[in-house]
């Protein structure tokens, strides 16, 4: 305990000694506070990202405390806390797309708005536009139809734009109210900076075409702009054992697309174990960057990313990938607040060591049918109890309110396809008590991917150079890219050499870097998220045309 | 970086995604911070409740990103142990430091159990002859199980700071421990 040189003297580090070891946490008191915290990770970690905002942290006692207490000083916290939130929304507003730690915006300089409703009318249907915006990173548009009796689901619709270039929807939603007033919602590509005017064609609605001319008006510097609606059907996988993927929120840029996929469960309480990522691949099977750049206060379900620019011509397959096995998600099912999972075991008044005592005790956990068949006495304050189970089931976390428990352990799959949990106790109960299942750890099989055409990088500005992939854009002139990385410099120079004879221009150099971690037989390898590619400019040499060169 | 600080941040590392991770950090630190918290509270009910707070804090500064992980995380956690007892003596304002705290010696010997509580009454008399600032550096060392820079690092000093008081405590217990005897 302690150096050699700050030693005590013997009596008094006996002294010492003995009263620190009087000084030990009551076991039933740590074993308790063990579950409390394995519970609270498992809650914490599934936490949106909103909520772990310091602000937030605020206690809902404290506020109301507050309000009852100190009315006044409640109200003025408010009105500032309202301001602020006010201008930072509105300054936020006059940024780009997507605003890290933020979320995705729309840059107010940009946008133009309906310039006056419109209204046209074709065979018993009569179509109102009442609001179309454009910005940066779309055009939307939303019209409202009186008269539609039937619900349609294959009309198309396009943009018309003056030059006579065609544009079709990217995504299309109908809704009917109470009033029979049908809403149709279309999102298209970002349209040429400064269009002012459209038209707006709807083809196959009511077995009717519509032309609609639309005219748009800059937004004024401080008019507040109408929300764009999310995407009304989201891009998403299928559900494979209650867990699907989806595309919430897409901002296209020049400098790279962000997107944030997110983690669906079909029940509270459902957790992933371990890291996930997606990867994106093209229909010629080209792979594009992901780049993670979630924000420390996002949840572990909802992941940010940024990829390549796209012309819009691109069909992605977006894969989720799991660390080692792509197809395997690991999945905790939390059932601590439900206390109806549970069986009575009784160890009678003198268990011996290696006892067995043989079950049958059938549970229902979250749909997951569960079957204790026996129960043994491995140690002598260790009972393990042993589970028929689906075979997806990887393990349980047993807990009792026993007050000589110790502490639980989820088990491992067995050989024989059983699964085992262990339970410690100070001492083994000499009475009946009760045993809850307040966990279930599983395996989620499946292939969770969603088609994507992502939308064109707007097309205004010259597409900047970038390290990073590319793998369809025709190269620019960019500058060379600088690095003092002795590989890399010793590949450019292995690829002056090489080209030399050819060269009529500058070269590029395509590197892919492979890293693995902890590969495990059985895993899908690579595993994309553990890949980078970059690409080189070489220096073009002396057959290079000097004009280019500057 | 000492091993004990290197274990922790590797434990760290995985804490954040992994529950098992930071139920090892639980195990390592949880009587250290128990012991801390009882010398300076005195009774096993507020001690329980406060150790609670103490890592529930922690886990939710680990998860939120409030601990760097270039720090060290003992001095973090007793950051927050000597945080959430303050705490404690400002909410219940009538309650008095302990001056004696309930010495038990299960399981030993009658006659040793004599002899030891007889040291242990010196060593009580001496510690509270130190003043607040050198009974804390004792806590840290001795019930915290804290390294010297740890200590260095929670109380804003250098660890040649620390190494020297903490010299000068012990040559002190040692002097006056024999002079009690003689």
């Amino acid at each position: 305990m302690v150096d050699l040189d700050y030693s005590l003297p013997p009596d008094i580090e006996a002294a010492f000694n003995d009263y620190l070891s009087s000084l030990e946490p009551a076991p039933g008191f740590a074993a308790l506070l063990e579950q409390e915290l394995r519970h609270r990770h498992t809650e914490l970690s599934a936490k949106k990202h909103f909520f772990s905002s310091p602000f937030l942290q605020w206690r809902r006692g404290k506020i109301v405390e507050l309000v009852r207490t100190q009315p006044l000083l409640a109200l003025i916290i408010t009105l500032i806390i309202l301001a602020l939130l006010t201008g930072a929304a509105y300054a936020f507003g006059k940024l780009a797309g997507y605003i890290p730690g933020f979320g995705f915006t729309s840059d107010a300089q940009s946008v133009y708005l309906l310039s006056e409703p419109v209204e046209t009318s074709g065979e018993d249907l009569i179509l109102s536009v009442e609001q179309a915006v454009s910005d940066k990173a779309r055009f939307w548009v939303k019209i409202s139809i009186k008269g539609m009796i039937n619900q349609e689901d294959f009309f198309q619709a396009f943009v018309s734009l003056p030059d006579g270039e065609k544009l079709p929807f990217q995504v299309g939603d109908t809704e009917t109210n109470e009033t029979e007033n049908t809403t149709l919602i279309y999102l298209f590509p970002p349209l040429p900076d400064a269009t002012d005017q459209l038209d707006l064609l709807i083809e196959g609605l009511g077995g009717q075409n519509f032309l609609i001319p639309l005219k748009l008006r800059p937004a004024k510097p401080d008019e507040i702009l109408p929300s764009a609606p999310e995407p009304p059907t989201p891009l998403r996988s299928e559900t494979h054992n209650g867990i699907s993927m989806v595309l919430d929120h897409i901002a296209p840029s020049n400098e790279g697309t962000i997107f944030q996929a997110s983690l669906q469960f079909d029940q509270p309480g459902m957790f992933i174990l371990g890291d996930w990522n997606v990867s994106l691949m093209d229909q010629h099977g080209l792979i594009y960057p992901a780049i993670d750049i979630s924000s420390n206060t996002e949840n572990g379900n909802t992941k940010i990313f940024r990829t390549a620019p796209f012309t819009g011509n691109e069909q992605l397959t977006v894969s989720l990938n799991v660390f080692p096995y792509s197809d395997e998600l690991p999945v905790y099912l939390d059932f601590s607040t439900d206390d109806a999972n549970r069986f009575v075991f009784d160890p009678g008044p003198e268990p011996v060591l290696g006892q067995v005592w043989p079950l049958d005790n059938s549970i229902d956990v979250g749909g997951y049918m569960l079957r204790a068949v026996s129960a043994r006495l491995a140690s002598p304050d260790q009972l393990l109890f042993e589970f028929e189970s689906p075979s997806n089931v990887t393990g349980v976390m047993l807990y009792t309110p026993d007050p000589l428990l110790l502490g639980g352990s989820g088990g491992v799959p067995q050989a024989d396809g059983k699964i085992s949990a262990g339970m410690t106790f100070k001492s083994i109960p000499s009475q009946a008590f009760e045993v809850r299942i307040t966990g279930v750890y599983y395996t989620a099989h499946g292939d969770w991917v969603i088609q994507w055409r992502p939308p064109a990088a707007p097309q205004t500005s010259e597409i900047p150079a970038t390290a990073t992939a590319f793998p369809i854009q025709a190269p620019g002139a960019t500058p060379t890219l600088s690095s003092s990385d002795p590989i890399l410099l010793e590949v450019q120079n292995l690829a002056q050499k090489f080209d030399e004879p050819f060269q009529t221009g500058p070269a590029w150099i395509y590197i892919k870097i492979e890293r693995e971690i902890n590969p495990r037989p059985g895993q899908d390898f690579p595993p994309p998220y553990i890949l980078s590619e970059e690409w080189i400019e070489t220096g073009c040499g002396r057959l290079c045309d000097p004009q280019r060169a500057h | 970086m000492t091993d004990n600080e290197r274990d922790d941040q590797e434990l760290l590392e995985k804490a954040r995604h992994d529950p098992d991770a930071f139920t090892a950090l639980y195990h390592r630190y949880l009587t250290p911070v128990y012991r801390y918290v009882f010398i300076r509270i005195g009774n096993r009910h507020d001690a329980e409740d406060i150790t609670s707070k103490v890592f529930v804090d922690a886990l939710e500064g680990l998860l939120n990103r409030r601990y760097h992980e270039d720090g060290k995380f003992a001095s973090w956690l007793f950051t927050i142990a000597k945080r959430r007892v303050i705490d404690h003596y400002r909410q219940h304002s009538s309650t008095k430091l302990p001056e004696e705290i309930e010495w038990a010696f299960p399981g030993q010997d009658p006659f040793d159990q004599v002899l030891l509580s007889e040291n242990k009454t010196r060593l009580s008399e001496l510690l509270k002859q130190l003043d607040e600032e050198k009974q804390e550096l004792v806590r840290l060392r001795f019930a915290g199980e804290l390294s010297f820079g740890e200590i260095a690092t929670l109380e804003g000093k250098s660890e040649a700071a620390i190494k020297m008081a903490i010299r000068r405590i012990i040559q002190w217990l040692r002097e006056n421990w024999e002079v009690n005897n003689g």
